[in-house]
């Protein structure tokens, strides 16, 4: 176990050596993959700002509700009494038909004639929502429908669903972009890691002849694919952090003309340290599945 | 004991680099494998340290047929064989010290016990000066004999030379060469490949190959039939 333990310090250390010997290349694949991660990493501030800006608009729902023309007094104070029994209705208001009309008279009344003389309006209920949760809404909205004194059922909702469904989107092209972006972070590794092994094909030659496993020549490889990973991961966060820091400078300054907050928040730690742990892995895997490939030329070559 | 039985070797396109080798080599042998550049030579050896499998016949070594053995064994065997190779195939990268140390590191022997036989090895080669150096500074011998240390420093029973000297001259030659021969002296079995031909003691067994084939197998005189 010591030994075992031995082997991956050394491993470790030659791995080190190696990124220090070729100090430049190293550099550069940093910067590479901090790059690439930041794009979707970005993509993320940026949504994540938009989701916490909608959850802090107040608004709430609101359902209107038409009674049929004619209707018993016992049927609406039995509809009455169930609205005050919904927990989800914050406000009630009823409005009857013919202070509807005089309301809706005013507003078409033209040199003082009305244009309609009957009024086709029918009593109403307006409730204000204490929740914006669709399945609820839409729960309540079927339960009012099966009362008989209601002609018609509105809800107004349709802008909540329509940022909900932006953000949605949103959320499924950053997925998508980061997956393609970590598919191209595999790539640039796997075969940065690919000719550095190649590089090193006299010591794999060696390392095999001598009766080294593939596992010990594979080591110090996947140790620099770790440690391009979080070479990468850390170059990312700089930027993402340099980011937030000039954005929000400028944005101290506009705000004080707009008169309300456009800065954006940092992404929570778990994002990064989730940034972190998948550079380290796809550096890991990229690593693994190169030194593979370059095990097996070496092998048929020899 | 290592063993040959009828082995051919045969490269996909190519010619038949080994036909019908038999031959055996006993512990504490010093053999001498000579022949042209493409006689065979090189490939004789890789097969004797299993780094290539015969195409057909038997190569038995301490009980296990190369020829069939699995990888996890052909590594263990290999760890008892001391590899030189003519361009020494040296790490460019690491010092004389380290270089030593790459075969203790795949034979897991770290720390004290390391140290003591990677100094006792550089110093078998005059080189015990010159731990901290890269082997680039070395001279063509030097590295030569770096080269040597770190086959001989896992204490291996077996030492493969592929034409250990064809890259020095002479002065640096012979002093490779004694090397080998004091190993010999200490019971190893040591086997050199050349492609001159030198004048070869009769105390030394001699292989001679042409084309892939054995032309000539001559035992050392003690073991000669009165």
């Amino acid at each position: 176990m010591i030994n075992y333990l031995l082997n991956h310090i050394e491993a470790f250390k030659v791995a080190l050596r190696r990124l220090f010997y070729a100090k430049a290349a190293s550099l550069v694949m940093f910067l590479i993959i901090g790059i690439t991660t930041c794009l979707p990493m970005s993509a993320l501030l940026f949504l994540e700002n938009i989701k916490q800006a909608s959850s802090q608009i107040e608004y709430s729902a609101e359902i209107s509700i038409f009674l049929i023309n004619k209707y018993k007094d016992d049927d609406l104070k039995t509809f009455t009494s169930f609205l005050k029994e919904q927990p989800i209705v914050s406000k009630i208001t009823f409005e009857k038909k013919e202070d509807a009309w005089v309301k809706l008279q005013k507003k078409i009344m033209i040199d003082g004639d009305s244009l309609i003389e009957k009024n086709p309006l029918p009593d109403s209920f307006y409730l204000s929502l204490a929740t914006l949760d669709e399945n609820e809404i839409d729960y309540l909205v079927k339960e009012l429908k099966e009362f008989a004194i209601i002609d018609d059922v509105l809800l107004d909702s349709t802008w909540v669903n329509k940022l909900n469904s932006i953000l949605s989107l949103g959320e499924l092209i950053i997925n998508f972009l980061g997956i393609l972006l970590l598919c191209v972070l595999a790539v640039i590794i796997g075969n940065t890691i690919r000719l550095q092994a190649l590089s090193f094909k006299d010591e794999i030659e060696v390392s095999k002849l001598i009766g080294a496993s593939n596992a010990f020549i594979r080591r110090p490889f996947l140790y620099t694919g770790i440690f391009y990973g979080i070479g990468g991961a850390i170059v990312a966060i700089a930027i993402i952090k340099l980011m937030i820091f000039i954005f929000n400078y400028y944005a101290y300054v506009i705000e004080s003309i707009l008169g309300f907050n456009i800065s954006i928040n940092d992404l929570l730690i778990t994002h990064y340290l989730a940034m972190i742990m998948l550079t380290i892995v796809i550096g890991w895997l990229a690593s693994y599945f190169s030194t593979n490939r370059t095990l097996s030329k070496v092998k048929n070559n020899s | 004991m290592i063993r040959f039985d009828q082995v051919y070797k045969r490269y996909p396109g190519y010619q038949e680099a080994l036909q019908n080798i038999s031959l055996e080599i006993l512990p504490g042998e010093l053999v001498f494998v000579t022949g042209a550049s493409g006689a065979g030579k090189s490939t004789l050896l890789k097969v004797l340290s299993s780094i290539e499998k015969p195409s057909s016949g038997t190569v038995i070594f301490e009980n296990f047929n190369l020829a069939q053995a699995k990888d996890n064994t052909l590594n263990r065997i290999r760890k008892k064989f001391g590899m030189v190779f003519q361009d020494h195939k040296l790490l460019y990268d690491r010092n004389c010290y380290e270089n030593v140390a790459l075969p203790l590191a795949v034979n897991n022997i770290f720390g004290e016990e390391a140290e003591k036989r990677i100094r006792a090895a550089l110093d078998k080669v005059g080189l015990l000066n010159k731990e901290r150096m890269m082997p680039i500074t070395l001279s063509g011998g030097e590295q030569q004999r770096l080269a040597i240390a770190r086959a001989i420093v896992c204490r291996p029973s077996i030492i493969i030379a592929d034409e250990p000297t064809g890259n020095l001259d002479k002065g640096y030659a012979n002093d490779i060469m004694n090397i080998f021969f004091s190993f010999q002296q200490v019971g190893v079995t040591v086997i050199i490949s050349t492609h001159e031909l030198p004048n070869i003691p009769m105390r030394f067994k001699h292989i001679h190959l042409e084309n892939g084939q054995l032309k000539l197998n001559q035992q050392p005189y003690d073991q000669l039939p009165a």
